[in-house]
């Protein structure tokens, strides 16, 4: 963080001015709605996410193994698993495989990792056509954007926004009516589904045992995308995996419920190799790769209870700040509480040392968590981490360090409130301060100040027991 | 054995009134009280922000002072009770004589709503409030770090003469956030706005919190919009009589 | 990345990782439910699904009825002994509709021309393996004789069901389940739904717009 306004709250202010930030509110309330009418209703709610918290963390203990098992598993039943490092590897790869089978059009089901890892702009660059279809991707994509929420990318915009960017975009009449809106989408992408060579998709949960691949999702785009293709490649954070295919029932109960209020999504898929023999249809080719991109670094440090995160996308929902600015002051794919802890997580503090600093501490998102993260507890660790390489301001560092001397030494203490006093009184008119100098101007910026007391209350204290 | 007043570093700096507020209290529940007269600041600020070498000589020296005592030791802040009860442990994960410490004190640490009703078995403490219409804005650090909500509002529903009334989305944080509070202020004050709209839409003429850091920021931003809603402490609230 | 470094940086990281004692979780397991078929077909139709209870017998007429209702003449579907009742197939075939091939070429272009043919199929017939009452979901697990298609790319879709195979919820199904037998297993819960318009939900955005579950009584 530096002397000068931060980029989370330069983005944050320049999205409320464009009034971006009124939808997200309101979608974000509507969809926490949901998850807790579902949560409500759902008896064993509280010990599933107890199971489920203990499912991520133990598939995070053994991870290596669980790897290790997947990948041979994947082998065993055909499909291949390549391993790669960080983006530029894992994107490479992607293109190599487009290249190698002759591929000109790609379709892609929704994906984080691929959003993280930037797969579009590579692919695009190299000559292919990629199509997002996840519908709300698919309008991130023509209006050439970045998603706004985890799970609800287009959460900003309004119904207009979408009519006008399609008229614009796929020549069709205006039309803000929702449901011609989806109409129109589907009869766009389903001629690009039918045609594409190739099927890109993230990876909700990976199936150590089995081999399995399981994407979840409400359209359909996910099982069109992992169907009509030829050749099917997953990109998957090597954090997805549980132990079994009863693990992941437990999560996937879980997920839904707090993703989207539903009691499961409308499709789990589970991909366990390419099309076999005697198989009518499916992909005859099934490429995962596996991604690293500084989970690994995550993983031995303070902050790998983060990697336990499902992306139900509960926690923005919830989260006061994020409802007040939106997913695209938090600069990265991840928004939100989450997104302020994974993103310097993964792409380190240099870039990202605001977004630890973008939250009040004030837990609601721990509360909502299906998996029991305690985000505020990871924020802190990063402050901490932060701090000590130097990212706070000068000034708060200053501040702090003359009040933490002070207050070790009662009698400094109290020359350094009866200073306040003094200093108040001065500033102060009717017992207020509504222009303060310094730092302090940044609180007399948005509120007035309350007058230091002019005696301490162990001043009067001492005063009423009879002291001096 | 007598209560261990912590008034906490803004209500010694700030609000003196709601120190003595919270003495009278105690002595109305029938407590002698003591106020440690070496008390500070419990750390939290620097905590927060991640100065984690100067939290831990505050937390030291608090430490210090409130081991030196026997018996009950109150805050009138769940925020800061948080602060020793949970994150002292924290800081001094490493430091097994200073964890003991941490433990002897922690276990007899209160907020002021959670020691006067959980501890004391109070809740009507002879306050009258005529003719106030009141809403209670539970703070995040009380209310998820330390379950208090129900504390306050059962106080509060004994005050003769004042009517409650229920204040919209009282969870959502109220935007103060510490040092969050000057760091991001436009982003504080839009959470700040959100909540002052729910006060005022609650149609109550006194706002109530228990935590004198996000009272001094929503009494700030309420003077600022020219309202008429007042701020007090709980413990103003429940010391007249 | 080669596997063997890739796994061994993960195993370092798993060394040093700071992670909290996971909760002793419950040995409780997922929502039970009491009378199975009645909780499945509430829960399917809060999904916007539509269940039909029939017999054996009613099965051939439930569907016929359902496509005369869609008004189609060709249709995607499973084939005859993949269902849960023989002659679904035959029985459409015999009341005048067409069936379209399942076969997908594996080659590029045949595969492109086969496609062709999905874009006017708009009624899809397929078995379905359990149904899960706490939430309404079919199981679908797809192989030879079971296209994944039949299912995903017509507006209708229509599943037939044994009543006896309705079962608690995904996770007390899932413990006894070997996932690895099939190259593609689905769960189902009502048709394909979107909210990314103002989260207005719509139906049919990819996958089939109206779901129909035949739930044959065999008990």
């Amino acid at each position: 963080m530096t002397e000068v306004p931060v980029a989370f709250v330069e983005r944050a202010i320049r999205d409320r001015a464009a009034g971006k930030v009124a939808a997200i509110d309101r979608g974000a309330r509507r969809i926490d709605a949901g998850r807790r009418a579902a949560a409500g209703a759902y008896e064993p709610m509280e010990r599933m996410r107890d199971r489920a918290r203990a499912i991520r963390l133990d598939a995070l203990r053994r991870l290596d193994e669980l790897l290790a098992e997947f990948a041979d598993r994947v082998a065993d039943h055909g499909g291949h698993v390549h391993f790669a490092s960080d983006g530029r590897e894992a994107a490479g790869l992607v293109l190599q495989l487009a290249r190698s089978h002759d591929v000109d059009r790609i379709v892609k089901s929704k994906s984080m990792v691929t959003e993280e890892i930037h797969l579009n702009e590579y692919l695009l660059d190299a000559g292919l056509e990629v199509t997002e279809t996840d519908l709300g991707e698919f309008i991130i994509q023509l209006a050439d954007e970045t998603p706004a929420h985890i799970i609800a990318p287009v959460l900003h915009k309004t119904r207009q926004d979408i009519g006008a960017l399609f008229a614009a975009e796929l020549g069709v009449p205006y039309t803000d009516d929702p449901t011609e809106l989806n109409d129109i989408a589907r009869r766009h992408l389903r001629e690009i589904f039918l045609a594409a060579d190739l099927g890109i998709s993230g990876c909700n949960l990976a199936i150590a045992e089995s081999g399995s691949v399981v994407l979840v999702t409400n359209e359909g785009n996910g099982r069109l995308t992992t169907t009509a293709p030829r050749v099917h490649v997953v990109v998957m954070g090597m954090e997805r995996i549980v132990g079994t295919f009863a693990d992941a029932a437990t999560i996937l109960e879980v997920l839904a419920r707090s993703a989207t209020g539903q009691r499961l999504s409308v499709y789990t898929n589970v991909v366990t190799g390419p099309r076999r023999a005697g198989d009518p249809d499916g992909p005859s080719e099934l490429h995962v790769i596996i991604l690293d991109n500084g989970r690994s670094r995550t993983l031995a440090g303070s902050e790998a209870e983060i990697l336990a995160c499902i992306r139900c996308g509960a926690c923005l929902n919830v989260c006061p700040v994020y409802r007040e600015v939106g997913g695209h002051a938090y600069g990265f794919t991840y928004s939100g509480p989450v997104g302020a802890v994974v993103t310097p997580s993964l792409q380190g503090l240099d870039d990202f040392g605001d977004l630890p600093y973008a939250s009040t501490l004030c837990g609601a998102c721990r509360e909502v968590c299906p998996v029991r993260i305690d985000i505020p507890k990871l924020l802190l660790s990063l402050r901490a981490q932060s701090a000590s390489a130097g990212g706070l301001p000068s000034w708060v560092v200053r501040g702090l360090k003359v009040y933490a001397a002070a207050a070790t030494r009662p009698r400094r203490f109290r020359r350094l409130l009866r200073a306040g006093g003094l200093v108040g009184r001065f500033l102060a008119d009717d017992g207020w301060i509504t222009k303060a100098p310094s730092h302090a101007g940044a609180w007399t910026g948005a509120r007035d100040l309350p007058q230091p007391a002019v005696r301490s209350f162990l001043d009067r204290w001492k005063e009423r027991e009879g002291g001096s | 054995m007598a209560t261990h007043l912590f008034v906490t570093c803004l209500v010694n700096g700030f609000f003196p009134a709601v120190g003595e507020a919270t003495a009278t209290l105690l002595e109305r529940a029938g407590d002698d009280v003591e106020v440690p007269a070496a008390q500070t600041c419990c750390g939290q600020p620097a905590f927060n922000v991640g100065m984690h070498e100067e939290a831990r000589a505050m937390a030291a020296h608090t430490l210090d002072v409130l081991d030196a005592t026997a018996g009950p030791i109150v805050l009138p802040s769940g925020s800061c009770t948080d602060m020793i009860v949970h994150h002292y442990r924290e800081l001094f994960a490493d430091d097994p004589d200073r964890l003991e410490q941490v433990d002897r004190v922690a276990g007899r640490t209160f907020e002021l709503t959670q020691y006067l009703v959980d501890e004391k078995g109070r809740s009507d403490l002879d306050a009258s409030c005529d003719g106030c219409v009141a809403t209670y804005h539970p703070s995040c650090h009380g209310l998820r770090n330390l379950g208090l909500r129900s504390q306050a509002e059962a106080l509060l529903d004994e005050v003769d003469g004042l009517e409650r009334v229920p204040l919209p989305d009282a969870e959502n944080c109220c935007g103060f956030g510490g040092l969050f509070s000057v760091e991001m202020p436009e982003v504080s004050a839009a959470m700040m706005d959100t909540k002052l709209d729910n006060v005022v839409a609650s149609g109550a003429e006194l706002l109530v919190g228990g935590d004198v850091s996000c009272l001094m920021h929503l009494a700030g931003g309420l003077r600022r919009r020219g309202s008429s809603v007042r701020v007090r402490h709980i413990a103003e609230v429940l010391a007249d009589d | 990345m080669d596997r063997d470094a890739f796994l061994e940086t993960v195993r370092a990281a798993t060394q040093t990782a700071d992670l909290p004692d996971a909760p002793v979780a419950d040995s409780g397991g997922g929502a039970t439910v009491d009378d199975l078929v009645e909780a499945f077909v509430e829960r399917l139709e809060a999904t916007d699904g539509i269940a039909h209870r029939v017999h054996a017998a009613e099965v051939v007429a439930t569907v016929a009825a359902l496509a005369g209702e869609y008004e189609v003449d060709r249709f995607l579907a499973w084939a005859d002994g993949e269902l849960p009742v023989l002659g679904v197939v035959s029985g459409l075939i015999a009341v005048g509709l067409r069936p379209v091939p399942a076969e997908t070429p594996r080659d590029r272009q045949d595969r492109l021309v086969h496609h062709e043919r999905y874009r006017t199929v708009r009624f899809g017939v397929t078995g379905a393996d359990a149904a899960l009452a706490e939430s309404g979901s079919i199981v679908l697990a797809h192989g030879r004789g079971r296209p994944r298609m039949a299912s995903l790319i017509p507006l209708v879709h229509v599943a037939v069901v044994a009543a006896s195979t309705v079962t608690d919820s995904l996770s007390a199904w899932a413990s006894g389940v070997d996932v690895a037998s099939t190259a593609n297993l689905v769960i189902i819960t009502g048709p394909s739904r979107t909210g990314d318009i103002e989260m207005q939900l719509n139906l049919g955005v990819h996958g089939p717009k109206h779901l129909h579950v035949v739930v044959v009584e065999d008990r």
